[in-house]
C-alpha cells in the first residue's frame, strides 16, 4: 500500500503541472475533462455503469465490490489540429485524468480516493498587430499563456447492500489554479520599447458531493447512475492584478448500463448532463469578454470483445463512439461539438481467483470538434485530434 | 497464474509520468482566435507639475585648470573674451651631440631660434583673427588664475594689474586660419632666454586673439602648445640641434563670468554646468489617462514601456554659445541628508540622450525643433514601483563623458521640461 501511495503523490504533483492545449480551452473555464480511465475511453463511455472493474471517479457506488487494495492511474497525452478559415495550428500536450487509490474496509464497504480532471484551461496563443503611439505606428507581438485548470480531490465510499444493489457516495473539492500570463513585445520598433509582461493567478476552490447508485439485475447487466451537486467555484486572486471571481457549478448527472449480450460480448451505453447556468458569467478569471456556459449532453455507444485471448490471459477488444457538447462560448458564438470513434485493448497481466492484481488498458481515440462560429470567428474552430489513454491498475494480494 | 511485475510496472508508470511533462509552444493564430484588446499601448505626456518638484542648474564641477580645456575667444558672442596663460618648461641646460661617432654632452648650448607651435582644433573653431603671445610680466599660479587675479587661492589673493592677464613684451603674431591645423610664432635667442630664466616666477607666455572677424567675434580651441628650439653646440659648431620644450601647464582666463545657479537647466562649460531633478515622490499615485471613455489607471499599475525626459534646447548663455554638439546623460545622485544637493556625488548613468544635439539648437534665435529626448525608463520604473520613503528621488543632468570637460561653451534647455511615457495596460487594470 505503501507503493500505492508514493504513485499518488507522484501524480497529484504532476496533475496541475502537466500542459494540455486545445484552442476551445481559450472560452471560459475551459474545455471538461472527464475522469475516466482508459477503457471507458475506448468504449466511448462516460465511465458509469460498466460491468468489471472501473477506475474512473464518476460513480462512487462502483467501488463496491472490489476485493482488494489497489491504485489505478491514467495517462493521457492529446494531438491536434486547429484550422480556422484558412490558418491551422498544431496542438498538443498531456493530461493525467484520473488516479485513485482503493481500499477494501470491509466485505462491503470500499473507500476510495482519488484525483480526477474537471476543466482543463492550458493554451498559449500568439497574437499580432499594431497600435499607434503619438506620431508612431508601432507592430506588437503578443503571447498570452494560460496552464493550470481543475481537478477534483473526491473521497468515494461504495456500499454492497445486495448482490443486486450497491450504493455510493463522494464528497471533495474541486480544485486547481490558472496561471494567466501576458507578454507583449515590440518586434522591429524603431523607437526602443521595453517589453511588457504582467501574470496573474488564481486558485480554485468548490465543494461538491456526489452519490449514486449501482444495480446489477443479473450477473450479465449492470446500470450505474450518479449525480453530482456542487457549490460555487470560487476563483481567489493569488499574484498580480488578480480579482476574485466566483463561479456558479452545474448539477450533473450520469447515467449507464452495459450488457453481456452473447458470449464474450459486451455492450455499454451512457451519457451525462451538466446543468450549467446559460447565463453570461463565465468569463475565465482576468478576462472581460462574455462568455456563456450552456447546458452540455454527452452520449456514448461501446462493444467489448473477450475473444483474444491466450490459456493464461485475455486481451479485450473495444470499439466506441461518443458525441457530445462543450459548455463554453463567447456571447453569439455557436456552442462546440465533439464527436470520437475510439478502440482500445486491455492487458489483464496478473490476478487470481479474487480477481485481477495487474491490468493495463490502452484507449485511443480520433476525434473532431467544431463550434465557436458567430462574430469574432465567422466559421468556428474546426479541431480534430488524436488522444491516447493509458490506465494501469495494480492490487495487492 | 503469473507473479505481479508491480516494480517494473511502477517505474514505468513514473518514467511515462515524468516524460509527459513537456512545455507547449503557443499557437499562432491566436489573432483570430482570441479576442483583441489584452493590452493597450498608449502615450501620455507628463507635464513638469505632474512630475517634477523642482529643477535647478549648478555650476562649479571642474575648473579650468582641472578641464584642461583650451580656449581663445574674442568677442565670442560679442561679450566673451578669452585668454590662455602658459608655462613652458625651461630648456634642458645640457644637450648631446655627435662628434666623430661618439655622444658628447655639451652643458652651454646656445639656443639661437625656434618657434611656439600652437595645435588648433579647428573643426571647433569659429570665425578669424590673430593669435599674439606676450611675455608675463607677474607672478602667477596656474590651478587659480582667472581673469581678474593672477593667485586666488584660499586665504591668497593677488590681482593681475591688467584684467586678462599683465601683458610683457609681444612674443610674437600668427593670423588663423592658415589652413594648417596650427600655427607658429618665431623665437628670437633673446626671447628664448628670457622664457627660460630658472626660478622667475613671473615666466610665461599669455596667449590673446585679436582681430576677431564679425560681430560674433572668434573662438579658437586649442589642442596643444609646445616650443620648438635649435641649439649650437661648441663642440660640433656645424650641426644644430633640434629641442622640444612642453608646456608645465596651461589654463585659461576669461571674462565675463556667468551665475553659480540658474532654473534654466543647463550641462557642459568649463567650468562644467550640471541641472538636478527632483521627482514627485507621488508620482505612482498619478492616475493616467488611458484611450477609451472614462478611462484612467494608477501609473504604478502600469507598465512603463519607455520614458523620456522631454529637453528642449534653449539659447546658450550669450557668449558662451557651445562650440560642437552636445550629448546629455542622466545620472542618479547620491543625495545626503545635511548635505546640499548641488555637492552630491553623482551615481551611475541611468539614460542618455538618442545622439547628441547640434550646435545650431543653442544659437541665438534658432527655430524651436522637435525636443531632445533622454531615456529614463528604468528610473521612471523603478521610481513608481518603490513605494518606500527613501527612495532616490533626484538624479542629475549631464553632458556626456566625452565632452563634460570638452565645451567652453554651455547647453542650455527649457525650464521644467516635460517626460514623455509609453505604457501598457490590460484590460483589469483601467478604472
Amino acid at each position: 500500500m505503501k507503493r500505492s501511495f508514493m504513485v499518488l503523490a507522484l501524480l497529484a504533483g504532476f496533475v496541475t503541472t502537466a500542459e494540455a492545449q486545445s484552442l476551445f480551452s481559450t472560452r471560459g473555464l475551459g474545455t471538461p475533462v472527464d475522469p475516466v480511465d482508459a477503457r471507458a475511453r475506448a468504449l466511448g463511455n462516460s465511465g458509469i455503469g460498466l460491468l468489471g472493474l472501473n477506475g474512473s471517479l464518476v460513480n462512487p457506488a462502483e467501488l463496491a465490490g472490489i476485493p482488494r487494495r489497489g491504485v489505478s492511474a491514467t495517462l493521457q497525452p492529446f494531438w491536434g489540429n486547429d484550422q480556422v478559415d484558412d490558418l491551422d495550428a498544431n496542438v498538443s500536450g498531456t493530461r493525467f485524468p484520473v488516479i485513485q487509490i482503493i481500499y477494501p474496509m470491509s466485505e462491503r464497504l470500499v473507500l476510495g480516493l482519488g484525483y480526477g480532471a474537471f476543466l482543463d484551461q492550458s493554451w498559449a496563443a500568439t497574437t499580432g498587430g499594431t497600435e499607434v503611439i503619438g506620431a508612431d505606428t508601432v507592430a506588437v507581438s503578443d503571447v498570452l499563456r494560460n496552464t493550470g485548470g481543475i481537478g477534483q480531490l473526491r473521497l468515494s465510499a461504495g456500499y454492497t447492500l445486495s448482490s443486486k444493489i450497491a450504493l455510493g457516495a463522494a464528497a471533495g473539492l474541486y480544485t486547481g489554479n490558472i496561471d494567466r500570463s501576458l507578454t507583449r513585445t515590440f518586434p522591429d520598433s524603431g523607437i526602443a520599447l521595453d517589453p511588457f509582461s504582467t501574470r496573474s493567478r488564481w486558485d480554485y476552490t468548490a465543494p461538491f458531493v456526489t452519490v449514486g447508485t449501482r444495480i446489477d439485475p443479473n450477473p450479465r447487466v449492470r446500470f450505474g447512475a450518479a449525480l453530482t451537486v456542487s457549490g460555487n467555484l470560487d476563483a481567489n486572486g493569488r499574484e498580480g492584478p488578480a480579482e476574485d471571481v466566483s463561479y456558479e457549478l452545474p448539477l450533473r448527472a450520469s447515467a449507464g448500463m452495459s450488457a453481456i449480450v452473447a458470449p464474450r460480448l459486451m455492450v455499454a451505453a451512457s451519457g451525462n448532463w451538466s446543468g450549467w447556468s446559460g447565463d453570461p458569467d463565465f468569463a475565465a478569471p482576468g478576462t472581460l469578454v462574455g462568455t456563456v456556459a450552456g447546458s452540455s449532453w454527452d452520449v456514448g455507444v461501446g462493444l467489448e470483445s473477450q475473444s483474444l485471448r491466450t490459456p493464461s490471459r485475455i486481451f479485450p477488444l473495444r470499439l466506441g463512439f461518443r458525441y457530445g457538447q462543450l459548455p463554453f462560448h463567447e456571447v453569439g458564438e455557436e456552442q462546440p461539438k465533439e464527436w470520437v470513434v475510439s478502440g482500445g485493448i486491455g492487458f489483464h497481466l496478473a490476478g487470481d481467483d479474487f480477481g485481477p492484481l495487474a491490468v493495463a488498458d490502452l484507449g485511443i481515440e480520433r476525434g473532431s470538434r467544431t463550434g465557436l462560429g458567430g462574430t469574432l470567428l465567422s466559421s468556428g474552430i474546426d479541431e480534430t485530434f488524436w488522444r491516447v489513454s493509458a490506465t494501469i491498475s495494480l492490487f495487492g494480494r | 497464474m503469473m507473479r505481479l511485475p508491480s516494480r517494473a510496472l511502477f517505474a514505468l508508470l513514473a518514467a511515462a509520468v515524468l516524460g509527459a511533462c513537456t512545455d507547449e509552444n503557443p499557437v499562432d493564430i491566436g489573432n483570430v482566435v482570441v479576442p483583441g484588446g489584452q493590452a493597450t499601448t498608449f502615450e501620455v505626456i507628463l507635464e513638469p507639475d505632474q512630475w517634477l518638484d523642482f529643477d535647478t542648474a549648478f555650476s562649479g564641477y571642474n575648473t579650468p585648470w582641472t578641464s584642461g580645456l583650451l580656449v581663445l575667444a574674442k568677442q565670442y558672442g560679442g561679450v566673451t573674451d578669452v585668454n590662455m596663460l602658459t608655462r613652458f618648461a625651461t630648456p634642458p641646460s645640457s644637450i648631446t651631440v655627435d662628434s666623430s661617432g661618439t655622444s658628447k654632452v655639451d652643458t652651454l648650448p646656445r639656443y639661437f631660434n625656434g618657434y611656439i607651435a600652437v595645435k588648433l582644433d579647428t573643426l571647433r573653431s569659429r570665425g578669424t583673427g590673430t593669435i599674439a603671445a606676450y611675455r608675463t610680466t607677474e607672478p602667477f599660479d596656474l590651478p587659480t588664475a582667472n581673469w581678474t587675479n593672477r593667485i586666488d587661492s584660499t586665504g591668497v589673493r593677488r590681482a593681475w594689474q591688467q584684467p586678462g592677464g599683465s601683458r610683457g613684451a609681444l612674443l610674437g603674431r600668427a593670423s588663423w586660419p592658415t589652413g594648417a591645423d596650427s600655427v607658429l610664432i618665431p623665437l628670437d635667442s633673446a626671447t628664448i632666454a628670457s622664457l627660460s630664466a630658472v626660478g622667475d616666477s613671473t615666466r610665461g607666455v599669455l596667449f590673446v586673439l585679436e582681430d576677431p572677424s564679425g560681430s560674433d567675434g572668434a573662438l579658437v580651441r586649442i589642442a596643444d602648445t609646445f616650443m620648438r628650439l635649435e641649439a649650437h653646440s661648441k663642440i660640433q659648431p656645424d650641426t644644430v640641434v633640434k629641442v622640444l620644450v612642453e608646456d608645465l601647464g596651461s589654463t585659461i582666463l576669461y571674462q565675463p563670468t556667468v551665475p553659480q545657479t540658474t532654473a534654466q537647466p543647463q550641462v557642459s562649460g568649463t567650468p562644467a554646468w550640471r541641472t538636478i531633478f527632483q521627482v514627485n515622490p507621488l508620482l505612482e499615485r498619478l492616475e493616467i489617462a488611458c484611450p477609451g471613455a472614462n478611462c484612467s489607471v494608477p501609473l504604478k499599475d502600469a507598465r512603463i514601456n519607455k520614458a523620456e525626459l522631454l529637453l528642449e534646447p534653449a539659447p546658450s548663455p550669450t557668449g558662451f554659445l557651445v562650440e560642437d554638439s552636445i550629448g546629455v546623460e542622466a545620472r542618479t545622485l547620491v543625495a545626503a541628508a545635511g548635505s546640499p544637493l548641488a555637492r552630491a556625488p553623482v551615481g551611475a548613468p541611468i539614460g542618455r540622450s538618442v545622439g547628441k544635439v547640434a550646435r545650431s539648437r543653442f544659437e541665438p534665435n534658432a527655430a524651436a525643433g522637435a525636443p531632445t529626448p533622454v531615456v529614463l525608463t528604468d528610473f521612471i520604473n523603478a521610481f513608481v514601483t518603490d513605494t518606500s520613503s527613501t527612495k532616490p528621488r533626484h538624479f542629475a543632468l549631464l553632458a556626456t563623458s566625452t565632452t563634460q570637460s570638452g565645451s567652453f561653451g554651455i547647453a542650455a534647455f527649457r525650464e521644467r521640461p516635460r517626460i514623455r511615457l509609453i505604457l501598457t495596460i490590460t484590460p483589469e487594470q483601467r478604472r
